[in-house]
């Protein structure tokens, strides 16, 4: 359901905003098809795929077996031979059982035929903490992915980059990890334009402006990190908030641009801290900005442990709102000394 | 059933195959192809048999042991030569090597150094020609080491659940690398786990290649019929062992080799062919010297054949 | 044990010695007394012997590097013995001594004297600045010392706001000048500390730079013409001396032409006799610095000098004789001149003279003169005006002796002539006071017999 605010424009969830690019996507390509557990009659555990079954028939939207390697290797055949599967990993953290596919086929096959191979599948996987859904449902393993040669990783933070960079995966020939972290799919609300339009890949977006400190944020971590911004601004900080939206490729230029104005930078994502994303993004900028630089780069990740199930102790290993404040005056401490 | 050039073809390809096989292992020793090589001498009635069954648009995925159906479904020997060689005209460019020769305008959809990793895509390949209606089949090869492997059990549930018009072709060669196959395998017969699932399932004589055909015709209609998949397990042996230049063949016994040697499908079917006036002892010779000389030229050009530039690195990461 | 060597204290004012050469060479053997090195301070050139016996070990500093004293310049090391590192302050400090007792007067090493302390032991801490690479920048591209910044980012470390701040207080501690001026002098190169500024509160503006800009254009167009040369050491200090003698004490100058006719016959009659008695060369510069020293024992207040708001009245008459020497002017002095014959006199002179123009004249040589004799006599220049020789409060500057034609009771008659000029610093001496003293002076050249009234 949508809703028009005043403006006239639309307002989506998150969810809303995957959905219609899917919808207009198949309907545009009739080689997408949707795979995965519980898409298709039921409509997707998260509503992501609602109503594709019934437009599009069962052939487009396919209900699996419990078997994410079996129907991830299935796809990266369907992709090679013509087809663009769209495989649905219902909790990213049951993709470890898809990765040999993913890693050691999608990834290399057009590499390894020498350019013979095109596989066009897009893989969504969930992300994000919060519901204590317990150490095995909880997990945000993009970055993993980043690592791999060969696939591309998009991290979306709004309903509006969600719908856009959706669109572009399904018109990409190449394999594509898109990662939608599950506690936004339907608190997230924002303005989607009716008209059509596409994000390319390897664009990072200036969410907010500033000068101060420079806070590079992915997927929910945005939010907080605008959230942040917001608290910041009312002591005189004013600082930039960046989303890289997609790591694979991944916008450098912007991130360093712009430390090497606010000459301080704090990083966020909900993936595990060490070796995370942020070890990737810090040292990009600690390379391109180095002369500019003038308080080491903080990085803010989930804390290096399981994730629990307890609610106080789940919630203390996702980084927040007054994390990122402390971590920004961390950056200044001594600068108007 | 098949025809007379359609056979001497057959027994043209499985000496072709052997040939090449051999000049590879001359290569090796010689210190001329980087990597390993994993040979098909022996198991050549399994390939040919199989893929003379097949139309050139249907799909095959192949194994880290793969020359041979490669050859079989078409494959150039000067292409997949050079691409042993890791030489730029090879079939990748060099970029793929021995274990990932690919051609996908004869449908093969590569070999795999993962056991078990072209079944995925096999069944990936026959769910397109199901949804385009194409009546395509595709053949996934597999050695039997391969049938303990999950992703097995997870397509072929699917491909019988689903009717999947794919093969599934398990070359039982005795051995998964090093152990032989009974110690570390359930049950009596594997092809009962098809029929478990509601596939079928046969065994076949390996190393005849006329009774390797037979099957896989049968399969093929049963799948482009819609009626599912199908698993066919070849009983065959490989005469140099899991890769070139492995440390002695003390896991085989002498006797076994030899006992699988008086089975080679090659002489065999050369008899065949004599006793029932298909080829002639002149035929059977002109062959062998066309098929020498192709592999000689193969090896010609794979060896003047020049190595990838630097640029070619980073190309065909991604589709641009 | 090794044994240390720093920079001489070889003077009360000295305070920096520069290396001139080093007689031994690293692992070269030593022997206690042997010349090790030389250096120039101030206006001196002095021998340094080693102190002790053994192998030169590592030479610290080379020749034409300017330390100040105290500053260790090499090691003696006993033979066999290994150099060690040498340590920073904080680890001489953190150890217990197990050097000579007199460690305790440790001084810390020049920039570039020592070799970076090791940290083997842990007791040494790293000296090394924190800075921020924005800090490191910004302290690069205005050619700051990091260590000469105070930070105060977490831990001390130095941000670039350190560095900004410290920039900025380093421009205000200079003359303020207007954005002009401040272009002017930088391009023209002009040393601001001679500017005195006329606009508000001293600021610097455009006119005042314009004088020093002629003279600066005036060179500029020399460049290609000139080369600039550094003087040495002993002239730079020259010049300081004179241009601050020149500005702060008020000169003035007696002049008159004396008759030379005695002056002359009474040299030629005593050559044999000085010849004999000391076997040197009777010069004028000998008779007259003999007069001088008579001349002053009777006019003490000449004989003085302005010693910050007192007068010092000197009882001996150390007399300096302005030598000409390679590396230029040098004022050697004769102490107690008032008790010598004149002999001794021109004695003293000549061995002054000779060391002087070897560059082998000690501290002593040069110290505590109470008058200035300057005798140009031998080029073509009849008077000249000296500027004083600070501290002291007169000067005498003479010229050649030539002849002219003056009245004598009443006839035009040709005389040697000998033009002399008194300098006096008005500070000490009146005109009445010094020209009383000229005026003693004129007689006992004219007259020496009046000396033994």
């Amino acid at each position: 359901m949508t809703v028009e605010t005043k403006t006239g424009v639309r307002e989506l969830t998150f969810a809303q905003a995957l959905r219609e690019a899917l919808h207009e996507e198949m309907q545009r390509d009739d080689r997408i098809f949707v795979i995965g557990e519980d898409v298709g009659a039921w409509g997707g555990v998260f509503r992501v795929t609602e109503g594709i079954y019934d437009k599009f028939g069962p052939e487009r939207a396919v209900d699996t077996p419990i078997s994410e390697e079996g129907f991830t290797g299935l796809a990266v055949g369907a992709a090679m031979t013509g087809l663009h599967p769209v495989v649905e990993i219902m909790f990213g953290d049951f993709i470890t059982l898809a990765m040999e596919q993913i890693v050691n086929q999608a990834a290399k096959m057009r590499y390894m035929s020498g350019g013979q191979a095109e596989v066009p599948i897009t893989v969504r996987a969930t992300i994000g903490a919060g519901r204590s859904s317990g150490g095995q449902h909880s997990q945000s393993l993009h970055a993993w992915f980043a690592h791999i040669p060969g696939l591309k990783v998009v991290v979306p933070a709004t309903p509006y980059d969600a719908k856009g960079l959706l669109k572009t995966a399904l018109r990409d020939q190449n394999p594509v990890m898109f990662f939608e972290d599950k506690l936004m799919y339907a608190k997230v609300k924002g303005e989607v334009p009716e008209q059509e339009y596409t994000i390319p890949f390897g664009k990072a977006d200036i969410k907010r402006p500033g000068k101060d400190v420079t806070i590079v944020a992915l997927s929910r971590m945005v939010h907080a990190a605008l959230a942040a911004a917001e608290k910041l601004a009312e002591e005189g900080i004013q600082a930039e908030v960046i989303d890289p939206r997609t790591l694979t490729p991944l916008d450098r230029d912007t991130l360093i641009q712009s430390v090497i104005k606010t000459q301080r930078a704090v990083i966020v994502d909900m993936g595990y801290h060490d070796f995370g994303a942020t070890a990737e993004l810090a040292a990009t900028i600690m390379n391109g900005a180095f002369d500019y630089i003038d308080a080491p780069i903080e990085r803010l990740g989930a804390t290096q442990v399981p994730i629990p199930f307890s609610p106080p102790l789940e919630m203390s290993t996702i980084p927040d709102e007054e994390k990122i404040i402390a971590a920004v005056k961390r950056t200044l401490a001594g600068r108007g000394a | 059933m098949t025809d007379n050039p359609q056979l001497i073809e057959m027994y043209r390809k499985m000496l072709l195959i052997r040939r090449f096989e051999e000049a590879i292992f001359d290569l090796y020793r010689d210190g001329k192809m980087p990597g390993l090589a994993h040979l098909y001498a022996g198991e050549e009635a399994v390939a040919v048999g199989s893929c003379a069954a097949l139309n050139p648009d249907d799909y095959i995925t192949s194994t880290h042991r793969g020359h041979g159906h490669i050859l079989a479904k078409g494959g150039q020997p000067d292409r997949m030569m050079a691409e042993v060689c890791g030489r730029v005209d090879g079939y990748c460019r060099g970029k793929g090597g021995e274990m990932h020769i690919a051609d996908f305008t004869l449908g093969i959809l590569g070999a795999n150094g993962i056991v078990g990793g072209g079944l995925g895509i096999a069944t990936g390949a026959a769910f397109t020609a199901k949804v385009r209606k194409t009546g395509q089949v595709s053949v996934g090869f597999f050695g039997e080491g391969g049938i303990n492997q999950g992703i097995f059990y997870e397509e072929l549930n699917m491909a019988a659940a689903w009717k999947l018009p794919v093969i599934y072709v398990c070359e039982n060669n005795q051995y998964g690398e090093y152990t032989p196959w009974r110690k570390v395998t359930a049950g009596e017969d594997i092809t009962e786990r098809a029929r478990a699932m509601g596939a079928a399932g046969v065994r076949v004589d390996g190393n005849d290649v006329l009774a390797v055909y037979q099957v896989t015709r049968e399969a093929a209609e049963r799948a482009r019929q819609g009626e599912g998949p199908s698993l066919i397990e070849c009983l065959t042996y490989r005469y140099t062992g899991h890769h070139v230049g492995e440390p002695g063949k003390g896991y085989r016994s002498d006797a076994e080799i030899e006992e699988w040697r008086r089975r080679d499908p090659i002489p065999r079917f050369e008899k065949y062919m004599l006793e029932k006036g298909i080829a002639s002892g002149t035929d059977i010779e002109e062959i062998q010297e066309n098929v020498a000389q192709e592999i000689s030229e193969a090896v010609d050009f794979a060896l003047n054949a020049p190595y990838p530039e630097l640029s070619e690195l980073t190309k065909h990461v991604y589709v641009e | 044990m090794a044994v240390e060597i720093v920079m001489p204290r070889m003077g009360l004012t000295m305070e920096e010695g520069t290396i001139l050469s080093w007689h031994k060479r690293e692992g070269e053997p030593v022997q206690a007394g042997e010349i090790l090195l030389e250096i120039e301070t101030d206006k001196v050139s002095a021998e340094i012997e080693a102190k002790a016996s053994g192998v030169l070990g590592k030479i610290l500093v080379e020749p034409g590097v300017s330390v100040p004293i105290g500053t260790p310049i090499a090691t003696i090391l006993e033979p066999g013995e290994t150099q060690a590192a040498t340590v920073t302050v904080e680890e001489a400090a953190a150890q217990p001594s197990q050097s000579s007792p007199g460690r305790s007067g440790f001084q810390p090493a020049a920039p570039g004297a020592t070799a970076p302390g090791n940290s083997k032991d842990g007791g040494a801490k790293d000296t090394r600045p924190k800075a921020s690479p924005a800090a490191r920048r910004a302290a690069r591209e205005r050619n700051l010392e990091l260590k000469s910044i105070q930070g105060h980012g977490p831990g001390g470390r130095i941000l670039e706001s350190d560095v900004k701040r410290a920039a900025q207080e380093k421009r205000q501690a200079q003359p303020r000048m207007t954005p002009v001026a401040a272009r002017m002098a930088a391009e023209m190169e002009i040393d601001l500390s001679k500017i005195q500024g006329s606009g508000p509160r001293g600021l610097i503006q455009k006119s005042d730079l314009s004088a020093a800009a002629q003279e600066s254009a005036g060179t500029a167009a020399l460049s290609d013409q000139s080369e600039l040369v550094t003087p040495s050491r002993a002239r730079q200090i020259m010049a300081e001396r004179m241009a601050q003698s020149f500005s702060s004490a008020p000169h003035f100058y007696l002049m008159v032409d004396a008759n030379a006719n005695t002056l002359v016959e009474l040299r030629q009659a005593l050559l044999p006799k000085v010849e004999s008695k000391a076997g040197v060369r009777l010069t004028y510069t000998d008779l007259l610095a003999f007069f001088l020293a008579a001349a002053l024992r009777e006019h003490e207040m000449v004989n003085a000098a302005w010693a910050g708001g007192q007068i010092r009245l000197n009882r001996a008459v150390n007399l300096g004789i302005a030598v000409d020497t390679e590396g230029g002017l040098i004022v050697p002095v004769i102490h107690g001149a008032e008790r010598l014959s004149l002999s001794e006199v021109a004695q003293r002179r000549a061995g002054l003279v000779e060391t002087a123009r070897a560059g082998k004249l000690g501290p002593d040589d040069l110290a505590a003169g109470t008058f200035t004799l300057s005798n140009l006599g031998g080029f073509r220049v009849d008077t000249f005006n000296a500027v004083l020789n600070p501290p002291q409060a007169a000067i005498l500057a003479v010229g050649r002796i030539h002849e002219k034609v003056i009245p004598v009771a009443g006839q035009a008659v040709i005389q040697p002539i000998i033009g002399l000029s008194l300098t006096c610093d008005h500070r000490v001496i009146d005109g009445a006071t010094g020209a009383r003293f000229l005026d003693r002076l004129v007689e006992l050249i004219e007259e020496p017999y009046t000396m033994f009234a």
